[in-house]
């Protein structure tokens, strides 16, 4: 079975500012701001990507545990689902 | 009636069809303060006429956005546009120059309208690399500053206070930023100031007899160019971002602020801007490389700003890097 995967929502528009971003959700007009590893995720979701393409960038661009990266990815990934940031796409 | 609505190097001709529009095509040109004749690329018109019932949106056409503050409704084909309100509906053709409004009587006593009709006059201006902030301009020593925020923040007295101690301006609410080769510019949308009454004591004019303010019917719309034409500016390259709030102190304070907390404070006030997503994308663009090119302050304003505003314009003057280095 292909894995899930992850793929920014077409409603809402950011621009990068520095090692931080600011989405704007074009229907709820709720903005929200995320830091480096935030962005560093929200740029991949340009994409589909399964949580484990994520998880594997994150460890190599910030040097950190497999393990960690997982845990980030995952907490934020939630976030956005719940914010309708991010839809699950076919895999 | 057929005027012209100049903006910068642009011109807008305004041509209303019957004899209420021509009294709203020229409450308009009162109110933007930029009616000039044969100057200006020419980039479009807005042809205005009544009606006794609104058109309804092409057929087949989806609705794009829909901004309930103004109870606005937008569909998009394509590059045109169709708007409509309870008591406007513009149809707009935007690479062709066009954009045709049909009010209803009573749209000429609705602050809204006006509203409505500058968003038209901004989706000609678009293709033309302008777009709208819904701030004020100010310029010292050749340093552009912008003021945004919401209303009843502040923003309209801090800088009145600030014209009143010799700062240059643009204008007192809606400006147009231009992404150039040198960095982002303003340039004023509207002239005209939105003033009460008892604050025109020191203004070289009589309180009475100006226009009604369209949005604000306790204020009067006061052509400040015209009034005090030396610091009139017609452009500034902003590199300062004021967000004033008012507080119960007796002296203003500056918090630096982030670039993204500026970026999202200017979003917050680009209201309409953001009913269209490809208008709203390109408008965060354009403000992200604003906020890149200024510094970004909270002014928390005091009683200074009213009772010694010749402090407060010391304390920008002297503490803002941009403007202390620029004085």
């Amino acid at each position: 079975m292909s894995p899930l995967q992850y793929l920014s929502n077409p409603d809402v528009v950011s621009t990068e500012l520095g090692e931080e971003a600011v989405l704007l959700h074009l229907q709820s007009q709720r903005y929200y701001t995320v830091n480096e590893t935030g962005l560093a995720i929200w740029s991949l979701l340009a994409e589909p990507r399964s949580l484990d393409e994520i998880v594997e960038a994150l460890a190599q661009d910030f040097e950190v545990t497999r393990e960690d990266a997982r845990t980030a990815a995952r907490a934020f990934l939630d976030e956005l689902l719940a914010d309708g940031l991010v839809r699950e796409a076919e895999g | 009636m057929d005027a012209c609505l100049q903006i910068g190097p642009h011109a807008v001709r305004i041509e209303a069809l019957d004899g209420a529009a021509r009294e709203i095509g020229h409450r308009l040109l009162q109110y933007l303060a930029s009616a000039r004749s044969g100057e200006g690329t020419d980039v479009g018109r807005v042809e205005l006429t009544t009606v006794s019932e609104l058109p309804e949106a092409p057929p087949g056409v989806p609705v794009a956005a829909r901004y309930e503050d103004f109870d606005l409704t937008l569909w998009r084909a394509g590059d045109g546009l169709f708007l409509r309100s309870r008591l406007v509906a513009i149809t707009v053709a935007p690479r062709r120059g066009e954009a045709r409004v049909a009010l209803l009587a009573e749209a000429s006593t609705s602050g809204d309208t006006f509203a409505v009709l500058m968003l038209a006059v901004c989706a000609l201006l678009r293709p033309h690399g302008l777009l709208p902030l819904h701030a004020a301009g100010l310029v010292l020593a050749g340093e552009g500053v912008l003021v945004s925020a919401a209303s009843g923040s502040g923003k309209s007295t801090l800088t009145l206070a600030l014209v009143r101690e010799g700062w240059g301006f643009l204008s007192d609410d809606a400006l147009l930023l231009e992404d150039t080769a040198s960095g982002v510019e303003a340039l004023p949308f509207r002239r005209t100031f939105g003033l009460l009454p008892e604050t025109m004591a020191w203004l070289p004019v009589p309180a009475e007899g100006w226009p009604r303010h369209p949005a604000d019917g306790r204020k009067v719309a006061v052509p400040m160019a015209d009034l005090l034409p030396a610091q009139a500016a017609g452009r500034c390259r902003p590199g300062v971002l004021l967000f004033p709030r008012i507080v119960e102190a007796s002296e203003s304070r500056l918090l630096p602020l982030r670039q993204a907390e500026a970026l999202t404070a200017l979003m917050r006030q680009s209201g309409l801007i953001t009913l269209d997503p490809e208008w709203a994308r390109e408008h965060m663009a354009v403000l992200g490389r604003l906020v890149e090119q200024a510094r970004a302050y909270r002014l928390l304003a005091g009683r200074d700003v009213l009772e010694a505003p010749s402090d407060v314009s010391r304390l920008l003057a002297s503490t803002v890097p941009p403007l202390a280095s620029a004085a």
